[in-house]
């Protein structure tokens, strides 16, 4: 008696090319006797199965929980189709049908596996840089095409040798397709470079050294304090030794970095212990597999920190000042992990290898031209890279992990689901910019860009939104645009002169919300949304940032609250000077701020005459900009040298005390009264309460504030789930008190954690916004 | 308190916010600032250079752009 034999056709959807999916297919289909084929498509994989209908059961059953832990499986389509009578079970050649919608893998730290074979001294990979397997490695910063197969990287230009080609066909082996597999006999390597005395490119030597001899001199170049650039997955980082004052000093200096923290690259998590007041989320985020920074509050006291900047061998205060936390990653290349078994500083400051504000530097004429007078020596691998990808950032809050910045490891991966009925292209905001596509219903991450301000993050911009609408087969006509609502916005005069079927505006803190309903699937429901940050054009001119909506997707937002609106003297460019941004908010009171203990600079006057005057004057309900006014009263009174410092300053004052009493920040009349919070601070800075006190006071004071709001507002709209979105939930501080606040409260708390709360997301949220709503 | 709309014919927001002003029972003036090259150049005037539609201004004076957060973009 014969068994029954049965078909299926499966279509597999998500993230399963390059992820090692045909092959863990082609094992399964093995292991339960079945017959058939696998081919990656460009909507993700497709399969034939045939054999007893038991083991076609079992093989559905088993396919999502078994997948490869890199896969991210959307969806799974299985039809009945009829038997062909196949023999064996196979893998197909890729082939290509339509436009490509399946989303391509983010780049991901070497695996555990590789790790130990490249400290294996019999394996023919020991200490190979380009270590990879379908388990880990490059994908975005090598594919130049879809589908994702070899002749569509940055590989393509080294042919495999017979040993790397068996592995790459043997379908049982872990280097079945991997695209990026190369060894040292066939694949790129790494060289070191040096800068000659006069440190400019006229005095470049060529290679002073290659392979392990490059490694073991880079990492006694950092022994010695020196600054190396060296190339890693998606662009060149500045490394010097966190642990050495004068070297973290030089890098500040040459890279026109004041105080800016810069990230950290430790060489284990032992050390990351020593460092840091880990918890077991945090260390999650550290040895995830996409490997952000991420930013973790430092120990105190710590065996590894010196306060002082000239004294002790501990990580310097120098490399994050005035701030709680730092920013610190585990080794995510095989050639990190090379550099400390060479003797690298186990504390490396590494930080994105550009001049102050540019995008990353990825080329390396590029960089080392950019980076020559600041770099000594250069690591310099040959696998190109076909696009720059930052670090990415992450932190373990009260509401779960958050990705601050999202890229390496996180970018070109899907952060939604969104029912658009035709692909859209989301411009983003002008800061802290970044794109989002949305094809096949995925809406797809571009990455961090950076501020277009600066003419190379702008190109950037442009060059990451090339590279989407090719490698997705798109033409400007196909697509839907949406930008912001500022008129002066370099993203939005760039998406008008696209020749797109359809230009949509969205306006920017109702962007805010709607990316985290996005991320949430929230397309149908109606919430009260929270935006607060620094600055963004609302609808009625005015520079908004303190705002409270009531809506959803497709019906959009109503404004129901903001902060009371302010005199902003200078605009948008007050944000540079706290004392500046404080005038509006302080009109009117009877206190000499030019005295102690307030000593505001005199341009805190100059800036009240203009107010006197109406001269370049504007309407603001910026919560940013109340936070610099806090910052400026109690003692931050001098510029900024990078944005949100003021308000990062004032948390980490604000965190030396335990706790304090929260000062009132009523609302009303749908508005929010800054006056009676900012009275309080000014009274108990008078009565020489400690700063600390009273930074805690006011951050304590906002959360209460905006919590009473959001129970009174929810309560009068019938509502059951809040929204929080915007760079001032970035404050760890502010979170914790609304973590603490909503814990008794029947309203659900929703905050981004896929798309970043700071502008990184706004092109998540315009998109969410026009998605249901097309036209 | 005088009203006035700009807006186009196509675009969704603007129906919106025209069905919204009508339910309000309020009276206003419209303008199709694609048809209308006078009333482009004054919403110009009023709201910054900005080209999203619907517009509305009172006296004079912007009110306010889009519609719940959104509008249509007039191309230049």
């Amino acid at each position: 008696m014969s068994a029954v034999i049965e078909a299926r056709h499966i279509e597999v959807r998500g993230i399963v090319q390059g992820v090692g999916f045909r092959p863990f297919v082609f094992r399964l289909a093995r292991e339960h006797g079945l017959t058939g084929w696998v081919l990656n498509q460009e909507g993700g994989v497709r399969i034939h199965l045939e054999g007893a209908p038991s083991a076609l059961s079992s093989f559905v059953r088993e396919l999502p929980a078994q997948a490869p832990s890199a896969a991210r499986i959307a969806e799974v389509k299985v039809e009945q189709t009829a038997a062909r009578g196949y023999a064996g079970f196979e893998i197909l050649t890729s082939h290509k049908a339509g436009r490509p919608t399946v989303p391509v893998s983010p780049d991901l730290a070497v695996c555990a596996d590789c790790l130990h074979e490249l400290f294996d001294p019999a394996n023919r990979r020991h200490l190979y840089p380009y270590i990879n397997c379908t388990h880990c490695g490059p994908r975005y910063s090598v594919v130049t095409a879809l589908p994702y197969d070899r002749p569509n990287t940055t590989l393509q230009a080294w042919p495999m040798c017979p040993d790397c080609a068996r592995e790459y066909h043997d379908p049982l082996d872990r280097r079945f397709h991997a695209q990026p597999t190369a060894c040292p006999v066939c694949g790129p390597g790494y060289y070191l470079q040096g800068v000659g005395e006069g440190k400019s490119l006229e005095g470049a030597q060529g290679p002073e050294a290659r392979g392990q001899q490059a490694v073991e001199q880079t990492a006694a170049l950092l022994q010695d304090g020196k600054i190396v650039a060296i190339k890693g997955i998606g662009g060149y980082h500045l490394a010097c030794d966190a642990q050495n004052p004068r070297a973290v000093e030089a890098l500040r200096e040459r890279k026109f970095r004041k105080e800016k923290p810069f990230a950290l690259m430790v060489d284990s998590l032992e050390t990351a212990r020593d460092l840091l007041e880990l918890t077991a989320d945090a260390e999650a985020l550290l040895t995830s597999a996409a490997r952000p920074i991420v930013l973790v509050p430092a120990r105190t006291p710590s065996p590894l920190i010196t306060q002082s900047a000239w004294g002790g061998s501990g990580v310097v205060s120098a490399v994050a000042p005035d701030t709680a936390e730092l920013g610190v990653m585990l080794p995510y290349t095989p050639l990190h992990h090379l550099l400390f078994a060479a003797g690298a500083p186990r504390v490396l400051v590494l930080t994105s290898a550009n001049r102050s504000s540019e995008p990353i530097a990825y080329r390396d004429g590029e960089a080392l031209e950019q980076l020559a007078g600041i770099a000594d020596a250069f690591l310099v691998g040959e696998r190109p890279i076909a696009r720059r990808v930052d670090d990415s950032i992450a932190r373990a809050s009260p509401f779960g992990a958050q990705i601050l910045r999202r890229s390496r490891g996180y970018a070109p991966s899907s952060l939604a689901r969104l029912p658009a009925a035709r692909p859209i292209l989301a411009a983003g905001a002008d800061l802290k910019n970044s794109l989002t596509l949305v094809v096949g219903g995925e809406a797809l991450g571009g990455g961090h860009i950076g501020d277009l301000d600066h003419l190379g993050a702008f190109h950037a911009f442009e060059q990451t939104a090339r590279d989407l609408l090719r490698m997705y087969e798109l033409e400007e006509a196909d697509l839907t645009v949406v930008h912001d609502l500022h008129p002066q916005y370099r993203s939005t005069g760039w998406a008008q002169s696209l020749a797109a079927s359809s230009h949509l505006a969205v306006q920017h803190h109702q962007a805010h919300v709607a990316s985290v309903l996005a991320e949430h699937g929230f397309w149908d429901r109606q919430v009260l949304g929270i935006a607060w940050d620094g600055t963004g054009y609302g609808e009625d001119g005015a520079i908004w940032g303190g705002e409270a909506f009531v809506g959803g997707l497709e019906s959009g937002f109503r404004r129901v609250g903001h902060l009371e609106y302010a005199s902003l003297v200078g605009g948008d460019a007050a944000a540079q000077h706290p004392v500046q941004a404080a005038v509006g908010f302080l009109r009117g009171l009877a206190v000499d701020f030019s005295r102690p203990p307030f000593n505001f600079p005199p341009r805190f006057a100059e800036a009240e005459r203009m107010l006197e005057k109406n001269l370049r004057v504007f309407p603001t309900s910026s919560v940013g900009r109340l936070f610099d006014c806090a910052a400026a009263l109690l003692g931050f009174t001098r510029a900024v040298s990078y944005e949100g410092q003021a308000a990062a300053w004032l948390e980490h004052q604000a965190l030396q005390s335990r706790s304090a009493e929260a000062f009132a920040f009523g609302f009303g009349n749908g508005v929010w009264r800054y006056r009676e919070l900012l009275e309080a601070v000014i009274e108990a800075r008078l009565a020489g309460k400690p700063v600390a006190e009273v930074a805690r006071g006011f951050i304590g004071g906002l959360a209460l504030g905006l919590w009473r709001a959001a129970e009174q507002l929810c309560e009068t709209h019938t509502l059951d789930a809040v929204a929080l979105s915007g760079g001032v939930f970035q404050n760890g501080l502010l979170l914790r008190e609304l973590a603490a606040l909503s814990r008794t409260s029947r309203l659900r708390v929703l905050v981004n954690r896929q798309a970043p709360p700071n502008d990184g997301g706004i092109s998540l949220g315009q998109a969410a916004l026009v998605a249901l709503r097309q036209g | 308190m005088a009203l006035e709309l700009f807006g186009t014919k196509g675009c969704q927001f603007t129906a919106e916010l025209r069905e919204d002003l009508q339910w309000r029972g309020l009276e206003f003036a419209e303008y199709d600032v694609e048809a209308d090259a006078g009333a482009l150049r004054r919403m110009l005037e009023l709201s910054g250079g900005q080209r999203t539609v619907p517009v509305l201004a009172e006296d004079g004076k912007l009110k306010q752009i889009g519609w719940q957060g959104r509008g249509c973009v007039v191309g230049g």
